[in-house]
């Protein structure tokens, strides 16, 4: 498969790097001649200095036999103009454009196909959405949810109060009466996957795969008492706070609770209390009209008064999403110092995401992720994968897929199934049930199957599913 | 400055309106009054050939009329117009002092109803015809002004109810301003016919029915009985008047937005709920009093006696039923409370207008808000839309104005010897354009026994509460005459 990628700055590159890890053909195009440097003398691909909207340029990367077209450089004009000159001229490729601008989505939504665009990713409104649902999960840590079953891979920071510090993974399942799996433990730079005898410690990150049925039982065994997240501080009014807000209070967002019984309608929920601060005066003036309902405080955050002005300390949970993620990293702990139980914040680098979990920070989301997550669900989505998670910063995904009738897994057992090292099936869905993947059960045709793999692995995966023996 | 031209509309509007004396003489050929029949084309005459000199004087003159030409304009029309209007009166007898029927006429141009007659049925009838047809002119200048040419110099309420967002004008109806007015025209003229017939359809004669609609919807209140619409003592007649006064103290623009299906834009308008809001609490409270002093027999005749004047004071129509003087104290505060409200902005009603009180409210619930959060960022909406900060400012400015001025005028009418409740309340009811008050201007008195000087000067106040008294009051300032 062949994909050319326009713009390769933090989210070209990225793409870039996860898409060779699958042994895909790159082609780059980068307009700045040191940015194209560097990515040619750091990845495997082909890498071309000339303009994205230049046709030249773009016959030059070889359309004519590549399969995506995606543009990703820092101008939605520029990825726009670019895609409707690649529809003009190789009508077939898939185009896909990162929109930042709030402005175009009116007609983009709309219009479907908006100058040739298939698949539009709009990063802020991506990582809105994930704060919305982790917001919606109780904020107790990142969330995957996935799009045929209600199971869910949750990650857990391991604090000292929790019950589990120091004991194995076996005496672990025997404390908690529901079932659930371990899929991979973070822990410092590295990451384990783990067994039963594997023996869990204060700051370790485990990615745990369970039913939203069993998730109370596991937060209490976590020390994390699950809350009705209703008074909510919001740290900067960027697009990003923007997309929230409107998120909550559209009123189409569920309940807090996830753990309600299935088939009973939600609760109509009352607004909830959301504190916006922010320091430039213009934009608070801006959001405090656009959202009546919203308290906007004019301030500097790192005003210590601010906290007893405002009461701040009384809220369920803050969430930092300004543009300078130190601050919001900073924010976060110390508003957690001041007893908010609960923070979420907006980070950029990927290592961040370890240092605010390290940090005890519940959940962190980060717009180049969000962004990557998009891309690459797209072009899984073309070859039938329905969900893409990116962890670790893109070295490990978790997919889902579902099992092709003629495929080499079909009707094996998963002990007997050749699948690639550090790799897991973690959870097998049939008729919409949750079946936990244990050595002896039958992979059948029609399953959706959730996997965990390394991005270089991923590829194989897909073909043992999906693709006909 | 551009003086000849404002001469030339002038002039041009002065033509218009003595065409409409054509219309008592009509009136008064059907009752055979001939003796009045000289004065209106004598009037209508003089002020044809007189505008069509200046017309002539003042022709191939640039065509470029400034914001202080406008202020101009405006003052000078209503002026002029009173001038012109009040001489059949003078000239036919009916009115045998001509500071008495200036007055009378800048009382029905600008819809107070506020009169100076003391036996109103000893007028021929196309005098009283005249007298309610300065009601119905008055009423449509005032629309056409309100929609379209006070957003142009920034004065009058409906700055507010322009949308502080991005896009077309909420409250521009159509491109143009001439087809603009024409719509409204058609709106207030189909309303005109619809209460007519209603009215006519409860007993009244043609020339009844439309001389007591022109008093409703230009929310005026000049009726050709000396007891008003208790003439009749009629529960049809006061229920439809009712509802007419009410209907003429709305936004007119809501009409066209109606007719032309967008519900929603009426169902959110905040001014509108307010004003509706306002009406019920207060319409209950008056007939509860009533009811509770019985003064009427039981409570339904409460009702509609209390709502009816509830509304006719609230919209500054200034109808009566009964002589409300004697209502008790509790429904008389209510009625006295209901002075300084008035109609929504872009209706014929005065007053402070409804939108400017609630903006002020909202004011104030933000800054109680400021005192909770003193770094926090709060704004005024009104329809849901939020309200530059500077129009907040204007609309404070202009209910400071408005007091100070109520405490000037009741000033100079106590130094005719009037009491305070009197001086007061005609203060009110003249800036209000309400028409009747308390005490020596009450539900069953009139304006006749104040000194020739109080009555130029109510007759100044009301044509500057009217339009919206900055209008008036920017002329006199010296900076307006400076180049």
């Amino acid at each position: 498969m062949k994909i050319v990628i326009g713009g390769a700055g933090v989210v070209g590159l990225q793409i870039a790097r996860q898409l060779i890890a699958e042994k895909k053909d790159i082609v780059l195009i980068e307009i700045d001649g040191d940015q194209a440097r560097y990515a040619g003398e750091r990845l495997d691909c082909m890498v071309i200095n000339g303009a994205v909207n230049n046709i030249s340029v773009l016959r030059q990367a070889g359309l004519d036999n590549a399969d995506y077209f995606i543009a990703v450089t820092g101008s939605d004009e520029i990825n726009m103009i670019s895609c409707a000159m690649v529809a003009q001229h190789f009508p077939t490729l898939y185009k896909v454009a990162r929109i930042r601008n709030i402005e175009y989505s009116e007609s983009i939504y709309q219009h479907g196909g908006f100058m040739g665009v298939d698949w539009v990713v709009t990063p802020e409104i991506e990582t809105a959405q994930a704060v919305i649902r982790s917001i919606e999960h109780g904020a107790t840590s990142d969330v995957m949810v996935f799009q045929h079953s209600d199971v869910q891979i949750r990650s857990f920071t391991i604090d000292a109060e929790s019950t589990l510090v120091e004991r194995t993974l076996e005496e672990a399942g025997s404390l908690i009466p529901i079932p659930f799996l371990v899929v991979v433990i973070l822990r410092g730079d590295t990451y384990i996957i783990p067994s039963g005898d594997t023996r869990v410690e204060k700051g370790d990150v485990l990615y745990v795969v369970t039913t939203r049925r069993g998730l109370d039982h596991l937060f209490d065994a976590l020390g994390k008492h699950r809350r009705e997240l209703r008074r909510i501080i919001l740290v900067g009014g960027g697009r990003v706070a923007v997309e929230i807000l409107s998120h909550l209070y559209a009123g189409n967002h569920g309940t807090v609770f996830d753990s309600q019984p299935p088939g009973r309608q939600p609760a109509r929920r009352r607004d909830p209390d959301v504190k916006v601060i922010e320091r430039d005066k213009a934009k608070s003036r801006q959001i405090a009209d656009l959202f009546p309902k919203a308290v906007v405080i004019n301030a500097d955050i790192g005003d210590d008064e601010l906290f007893e002005e405002e009461h701040l300390d009384l809220a369920d949970v803050i969430v930092a999403t300004t543009e300078d993620q130190e601050l919001n990293i900073v924010t976060a702990v110390y508003a957690k110092s001041r007893g908010i139980p609960r923070a979420i914040v907006l980070v950029g680098k990927a290592n961040y995401i370890k240092i605010a979990a390290n940090l005890g920070i519940d959940a962190s989301v980060s717009l180049k992720n969000a962004t990557v997550d998009s891309v690459l669900r797209f072009i899984r989505g073309r070859s039938s994968v329905s969900t893409v998670y990116s962890i670790f910063d893109g070295t490990v995904e978790v997919i889902e897929l579902p099992v092709n009738e003629h495929c080499k897994a079909a009707g094996k057992r998963i002990r007997d199934l050749p699948l690639p090292k550090n790799s897991l099936v973690v959870a097998v869905i049939r008729n919409g049930e949750h079946l936990i993947p244990r050595g002896d059960l039958e992979v059948h045709a029609a399953d959706q199957v959730i996997a965990i793999a390394r991005s270089t692995d991923i590829d194989r995966i897909q073909r043992l599913f999906t693709v006909p023996a | 400055m551009n003086p000849k031209l404002v001469i030339r509309i002038v002039a041009i509007l002065l033509i218009v309106i003595s065409a409409f004396m054509l219309l008592p003489v009509i009136v008064a050929l059907y009752y055979e009054e001939y003796d009045s029949i000289a004065p209106f084309i004598g009037t209508l005459l003089g002020t044809v050939i007189v505008a069509m000199t200046a017309v002539g004087l003042t022709a191939s003159e640039r065509k470029q009329l400034g914001t202080r030409d406008g202020f101009l304009m405006v003052t000078l029309s209503w002026l002029t117009a009173a001038g012109v209007g009040a001489i059949p009166f003078y000239l036919s007898g009916s009115i045998p002092r001509y500071v008495d029927a200036f007055f009378e006429t800048m009382s029905g141009f600008s819809t107070t109803g506020a009169t100076i007659l003391t036996d109103i049925e000893a007028l021929p009838y196309s005098m009283l015809f005249w007298r309610s047809l300065t009601h119905w002119l008055g009423g449509m200048g005032i629309i056409v002004l309100t929609v379209a040419i006070f957003p142009i110099l920034g004065v009058g309420g409906l700055q507010l109810l322009k949308a502080e967002v991005p896009g077309p004008s909420v409250d521009k109806i159509t491109p143009k301003i001439t087809e603009t007015a024409k719509t409204l025209w058609l709106i207030y003229l189909g309303l005109t016919v619809a209460q007519t017939v209603l009215l006519m359809l409860g007993g009244l004669s043609l020339f009844e029915g439309l001389t007591h609609t022109f008093g409703t919807l230009a929310t005026g209140g000049f009726h050709p009985k000396n007891a008003s619409v208790g003439h009749y003592g009629s529960t049809y007649i006061n229920v439809v008047t009712t509802v007419f006064m009410l209907m003429a103290g709305v936004n007119f623009i809501l009409y066209f937005k109606t007719l032309t299906g967008r519900f929603r834009a009426v169902t959110g308008d905040t001014e509108v709920k307010a004003y509706l809001g306002i009406f019920f609490v207060t319409a209950l409270g008056t007939s509860l009093a009533l009811w509770r002093q019985g003064a009427y027999s039981g409570l339904l005749e409460s009702l509609e006696h209390g709502a009816f004047q509830v509304a006719s004071i609230l919209t500054t129509t200034g109808y009566v039923t009964d002589d409300f003087s004697l209502w008790p104290p509790l429904a008389q505060t209510f009625l006295l409370l209901l002075m300084f409200f008035g109609g929504c902005s872009g209706s014929t009603g005065g007053g402070v207008k409804i939108v400017r009180i609630v903006t002020l409210a909202k004011l104030a619930v933000t800054e109680m808000k400021y005192l909770l959060h003193p770094r926090g960022v709060f704004g005024v909406r009104l329809s849901g839309v939020p309200i530059r900060e500077s129009v907040v400012h204007a609309v404070a400015g202009f209910i400071v104005l408005y007091i100070m001025s109520l405490l000037v005028i009741t000033l100079v009418i106590g130094s005719s010897g009037a009491d305070l409740v009197s001086s007061f309340s005609t203060a009110l009811a003249t800036l209000g354009n309400i028409g009747p008050g308390f005490g020596l201007v009450g539900a069953a008195e009139n304006y006749a026994h104040f000194p020739d000087y109080i009555k130029w000067f109510l007759s100044l106040v009301m044509m500057m509460g009217r339009l919206e008294i900055f209008t008036v009051l920017i002329l006199i300032t010296p900076r307006f005459w400076k180049p």
